[in-house]
């Protein structure tokens, strides 16, 4: 076989030089494509909790829940607004989502802190040291890929006695 | 063009190509604007806390009459520890906080284990009286 001559030499130069820079293009588009997915997802995520956390915010201060004299939550009109979303599923699911939104009483600490506060452990004596939380709305997907939760105080006024207690505003967020 | 020069003009090209692929790596790690926004809501979450501690009100307690007690009668142990349990009862297990009450501008107590954090306010006014909340949310 006849020796290699200049050319061919500088041929294979060329052929490896290019031959590196297409790997290191090829992996700057993977890196790139990596990255840009990851903002996508990231960026949904967001888009998510944003939402939750607006949502999070007015949901205080619907005239349905909320206080008339104060900025607080009106533990007397809880109830009743379950038994309205559950009447009405189409239009507050359109509002609220895949979502599930509830109240806990963080303090003073519920004696009951897992069961939830219904009109059956509304009509007890012993209310509202029976239960421990409130269930506001709940709609889940058929599939759920991934859940967060984001949560926020919230004074809690009980027309009954006339007391506040603290309580954790909750929103399960799913998707 | 010399040889030398054409290999020169190369490795400038693989430089260009690598800090345009260290700019994008750069533009995804720094720009993240959810940091800002987990901030923001901290600090309303704290002063939403605040809020609602200050409101409390038991058939045992009100914690609005221990912070009066506190700026006028100078006893401010039975304030600083339902407050406490208030705050702690909100808070995550890896998260700690420090709370601040100024009247009329003045410090009068200050309590918790946080130098730095979020911080979430609130005003009360009571019988002429400016009372100023502040609560430093951290990590522990």
């Amino acid at each position: 076989m006849p020796m290699s001559t200049k050319g061919q030499v500088e041929l294979h130069e060329t052929l490896l030089v290019t031959f590196f820079l297409v790997i290191i293009i090829v992996l700057g588009v993977f890196v790139y494509y990596r990255y840009f997915v990851m903002g996508v997802r990231g960026s949904a995520e967001e888009f998510r909790e944003e939402e939750a956390s607006v949502l999070l915010a007015s949901l205080t201060a619907l005239p349905e829940i909320s206080c008339s004299h104060d900025d607080c939550v009106d533990t007397g009109k809880l109830i009743p607004f379950f038994h309205v979303v559950r009447a009405h599923p189409a239009f507050y699911g359109r509002a609220f989502g895949f979502k599930k939104v509830s109240i806990r009483v963080t303090y003073p600490e519920s004696p009951s802190p897992d069961v939830l506060c219904d009109t059956a452990a509304y009509q007890q004596v012993f209310y509202p040291e029976n239960c421990g939380y409130y269930v506001l709305y709940e709609q889940r997907p058929r599939t759920v890929t991934s859940t967060f939760i984001v949560r926020a105080p919230v004074s809690l006024f009980y027309p009954e006695t006339g007391f506040y207690r603290v309580g954790q505003l909750e929103i399960e967020s799913y998707a | 063009m010399r040889k030398g020069q054409t290999e020169v003009a190369g490795l400038l090209v693989i430089v260009v190509l690598l800090l345009v692929v260290g700019v994008i790596f750069l533009r995804f790690r720094l720009f993240d604007s959810g940091q800002d926004f987990a901030e923001v809501r901290s600090s309303v979450e704290a002063s939403r806390l605040l809020k609602a501690a200050l409101r409390l009100k038991t058939d045992s307690l009100a914690l609005h009459e221990l912070l009066s007690q506190c700026y006028e009668e100078q006893q401010c142990e039975a304030f600083r520890e339902e407050l406490g349990k208030v705050i702690r009862a909100n808070l995550l297990p890896q998260e700690d906080f420090t709370y601040f009450l100024e009247v009329d501008r003045v410090e009068l107590l200050r309590f918790g284990g946080c130098t730095r954090g979020i911080v979430g306010s609130s005003f009360t006014v009571r019988e002429g009286v400016l009372y100023e909340s502040r609560l430093v949310l951290c990590r522990k």
